[in-house]
């Protein structure tokens, strides 16, 4: 058993970043052997770009169908599994990933650890991931797993150049028409709201910390992002509750931003916040709970009471 | 149309919470219905009551997890199965749960199974689609909405940057479910009442014909739980709200200007 398998992403007619942060991640591995990348059911003319430094075969799979299908993701993976023993298969935490990671892991008996945030080989694989919302961190081994299979967090690895490298790129066998379970039938784009916040300066970002359970519980913090000039958005579980239109949620489902600040009240900072916000140039983040991750992310933090701390600031703005 | 729904009682530590070996003080941790479970009951019971059938709910673990299925029954589910984990030390991880779950509802051959996506605990994300597998249904993981009519599922994917997938499947199908795709009703009083006449049944790993230690080894071993790395971090704004609201209006306009 030896050797990277990495499962690359593609999404309308594009590769998606994590292919490159995945081939960054087989890297950091790479005294488990050489790295094979596999394209399934993409523009085999991708494969191109996945020819990256440190890969030294791009297989690519014919799909029967023109959409990402878990089920021939799953059965290609499956089958790649078999011919080449690899003894780790990096896949994204990402919602195709989600589809297939855990099946192949299980039809397998394969090692699986899932939202992972570092690898380290030492004659056999450890991980780290995340537990409880990010407080504590998790680490793995796999003995007696023959494959592992892991699927990594997005954006915790630079991704790798695409192109340059001296790969050997050649088709693998197709799936299989039976494979297919279900049937791609459109997509639908995110709604359009009345304002497009990834292209605002100045963010006030509120969470449930806010303890909003109604709309006219949220009329202060809308007084406030208007009197200091900021544009208004939340982070999930207000928009899961109908309170905040999801134009305005911030986050790995909703719109990744990149304001000069990045005001954020009562927001717990899950990472698939995270992910929607940190490149903001500051980030200044009030929550009572000092254990909670937004503090990770943030440039200047305090634990004092939400709604003392936006009443004395709409007295400093006035 | 039968629906199972497989729930997961979820700890949260408090804030005291401390690490023994490779794990938390128990003391420390509270157990609730995991919140995405809140929303695959919620599905079910919708799809129940628009098309008639029965939704049957099923959790593993200790002691915890009969106030979960109480709390599903309380919504409304029909009837419950609780599987015990003997060993209060087996914490099992996704892929040896999927196992359990399998053999406890490949019985039931139910129309549908209805997972959430994930766990507020694990966040692995790993049990419905293992399950899916292991009991060979075709399956859509996170979804955010469900239409139903005569064996055909129309449904979306949430995918990232808010993009939605149309997709269409027959059953018996899994899907695992996302938070948002409906309002979780809150179990009222009558609920509460009629949960504990509804049928439970309790079960074992050992009875369903597994073995717990070998799935206790699962697909992965725990070598360690530590705190995460602290990061440079923020600078704590000191002071009361006052002066806590006077610097950042200090820092908010010497960035954006104004």
């Amino acid at each position: 058993m030896s050797g990277v398998l990495v499962i690359a992403e593609a999404r309308q007619g594009a590769l998606r970043d994590i292919s490159f942060e995945l081939i960054t991640a087989a890297r950091e591995i790479s005294a488990a052997g050489s790295i094979t990348v596999a394209l399934i059911g993409s523009d085999p003319g991708l494969a191109a770009q996945l020819n990256a430094t440190g890969v030294s075969e791009v297989i690519t799979i014919a799909s029967p169908v023109d959409h990402f299908e878990p089920h021939v993701s799953a059965a290609a993976v499956g089958r790649l599994v078999d011919e080449l023993s690899p003894a780790v298969v990096l896949a994204g935490h990402t919602i195709d990933s989600l589809g297939f990671g855990a099946a192949v892991a299980a039809v397998k008996d394969a090692g699986f650890a899932s939202d992972v945030t570092s690898l380290a080989w030492d004659g056999a694989l450890t991980v780290q991931r995340g537990l409880y919302g990010d407080k504590f961190l998790q680490t793995l081994t796999f003995p007696g797993k023959e494959t592992v299979v892991i699927l990594v967090r997005p954006g915790t690895f630079g991704a790798t150049s695409p192109g340059n490298g001296s790969a050997n790129v050649r088709p693998g066998a197709d799936v299989d028409a039976s494979a297919v379970r279900s049937r791609h039938t459109g997509y639908r784009e995110p709604e359009v709201g009345d304002v497009d916040i990834t292209k605002a300066d100045f963010l006030l970002a509120i969470g449930r910390g806010a303890g909003a359970e109604d709309e006219s519980d949220l009329e202060p913090y809308y007084e406030l992002a208007e009197r200091i000039g900021a544009t208004l958005v939340s982070s999930r579980p207000l928009v899961d509750a109908g309170l905040v239109p999801s134009a305005r949620q911030v986050g790995q489902s909703g719109k990744t931003v990149a304001p000069k600040v990045y005001l954020a009240l009562g927001v717990s900072g899950a990472v698939q916040h995270l992910i929607g916000m940190r490149k903001a140039d500051t980030i200044i983040a009030v929550n009572t709970d000092p254990s909670a991750p937004i503090f990770g992310a943030a440039h200047y933090g305090s634990h004092a009471d939400l709604s003392d701390v936006a009443d004395a600031l709409k007295d400093a703005f006035s | 149309m039968k629906i199972v729904v497989p729930l997961k009682v979820a700890a949260s530590p408090d804030e005291s919470a401390k690490i023994e070996g490779n794990a938390l003080d128990e003391s420390s941790l509270e157990w609730n219905l995991n919140e995405w479970d809140t929303f695959s009951v919620e599905a079910a019971l919708q799809l129940s009551e628009a098309h008639g059938g029965e939704v049957v709910v099923v959790s593993l673990g200790g002691d915890e997890v009969e106030d979960g299925l109480l709390t599903a029954l309380a919504m409304g589910a029909d009837r419950a199965i609780q599987i015990n984990v003997e060993d209060e030390t087996h914490k099992l991880d996704a892929i040896s749960t999927a196992r359990v779950l399998a053999k406890a509802v490949e019985s039931e051959s139910a129309d549908l199974i209805l997972c959430g996506v994930m766990s507020s605990d694990g966040v692995s994300a790993g049990v419905g689609t293992a399950l899916a597998a292991l009991l060979d249904l075709p399956r859509v993981a996170v979804v955010n909405h469900i239409d139903y009519s005569d064996g055909q599922l129309s449904v979306r994917r949430e995918l990232e940057g808010g993009l939605l997938e149309e997709i269409s499947l027959v059953t018996p199908a899994l899907l695992t479910i996302q938070t948002g795709i409906n309002e979780p009703r809150y179990a009222n009083l009558r609920g509460i009442r009629a949960a504990s006449s509804k049928p439970r049944e309790e079960l074992t790993i050992e009875r369903l014909g597994l073995d717990e230690d070998a799935l206790a080894d699962g697909s992965a071993t725990v070598q360690a739980l530590a705190l995460p790395p602290v990061s440079e971090g923020a600078e704590i704004l000191e002071g009361d709200a006052q002066d806590v609201a006077a610097r950042i209006a200090q820092i908010i306009k010497s960035k954006v200007g104004s």
